[in-house]
């Protein structure tokens, strides 16, 4: 039975929280899952709207505000008991990191 | 790397910056997650995860000796002499080329700490922003006045 896959309608009325709690009591990967898909839409749909308006994109660039805009999101779970867990912080804060030093070396080089 | 950096030097200020700016920028988002955390009484803080603090006072370190190797290394610049010989049509020193530097560095100062002080108050804890980006534009200053003075970028 298709039914068997489903869980129960989070209850609305209880706030986004309460929600994204329920939500995270039936697949456990979706706060990992969502901060990956923000910073793939946001990476993604960035630099292929500049590649499509200039004829370049700037990757690194991309891949710093994706990654700083995950990385608001978890800040944001992170003030609420149980939706995001510290190992997922620790890497979103990381990667960010990451792309920050991707972006810093691929600037232009300079006179000396 | 040594590719990178060619053998007449171009590329160690890009280099030299970049990694400083990298610095700042882990200084900057791991200290904006532990300040967001403690303002918030965040359940899930950062400041639990001890590699993650070691790195960030290795780093914070690392910021504050920049600042200390710069200035060594501007007025190693200025002090230091060579033979008119050795590369002709210099001067003997690079003096003449120091000529308004404090004063553009304490406008850079003066310009920065307007929003300094009304975004982050008095707390010292992102002093080290305004610290290393002086001492980044005293770097630069350094290299420009031993090219204007040697003719040549530093090897």
């Amino acid at each position: 039975m298709v039914e068997s896959y489903l869980y129960n309608v989070p209850n609305a009325t209880g706030g986004i929280d309460a929600i994204a709690k329920q939500t995270l009591t039936a697949v456990p990967s979706f706060t990992p899952l969502l901060l990956l898909f923000v910073f793939l839409l946001v990476f993604i749909g960035g630099s292929t709207r500049q590649k499509a308006k200039e004829g370049r994109s700037d990757f690194p660039l991309w891949s710093v505000i994706g990654s700083i805009s995950a990385l608001l999101i978890s800040l944001l779970m992170s003030t609420i008991t149980g939706i995001i867990q510290l190992q997922y912080l620790i890497i979103t804060v990381v990667v960010t990191i990451f792309c920050g030093t991707w972006f810093f070396l691929d600037r232009k080089p300079s006179e000396i | 790397m040594i590719k990178i950096i060619n053998k007449k030097g171009e590329g160690i200020m890009q280099y030299s910056i970049a990694w400083i700016f990298v610095a700042l920028f882990i200084v900057a988002i791991i200290g904006f997650a532990i300040g967001f955390a403690n303002d918030n009484n965040s359940p899930v803080n950062i400041a639990d995860d001890p590699e993650l603090m070691d790195t960030y006072e290795q780093v914070t370190g690392n910021l504050s000796n920049f600042q200390p190797n710069t200035v060594a290394f501007l007025n190693s610049t200025l002090s230091s002499s060579i033979s008119p010989s050795a590369a002709s049509g210099t001067t003997t020193t690079a003096g003449q080329y120091s000529i308004g530097l404090t004063d553009l560095i304490n406008v850079a100062k003066n310009t920065i700490s307007i929003g300094y002080k009304e975004i982050f108050g008095e707390d010292n804890s992102f002093a080290i922003f305004l610290t290393t980006f002086l001492s980044v534009i005293a770097f630069i200053f350094g290299y420009y006045i031993f090219k204007a003075w040697i003719g040549r970028t530093p090897d």
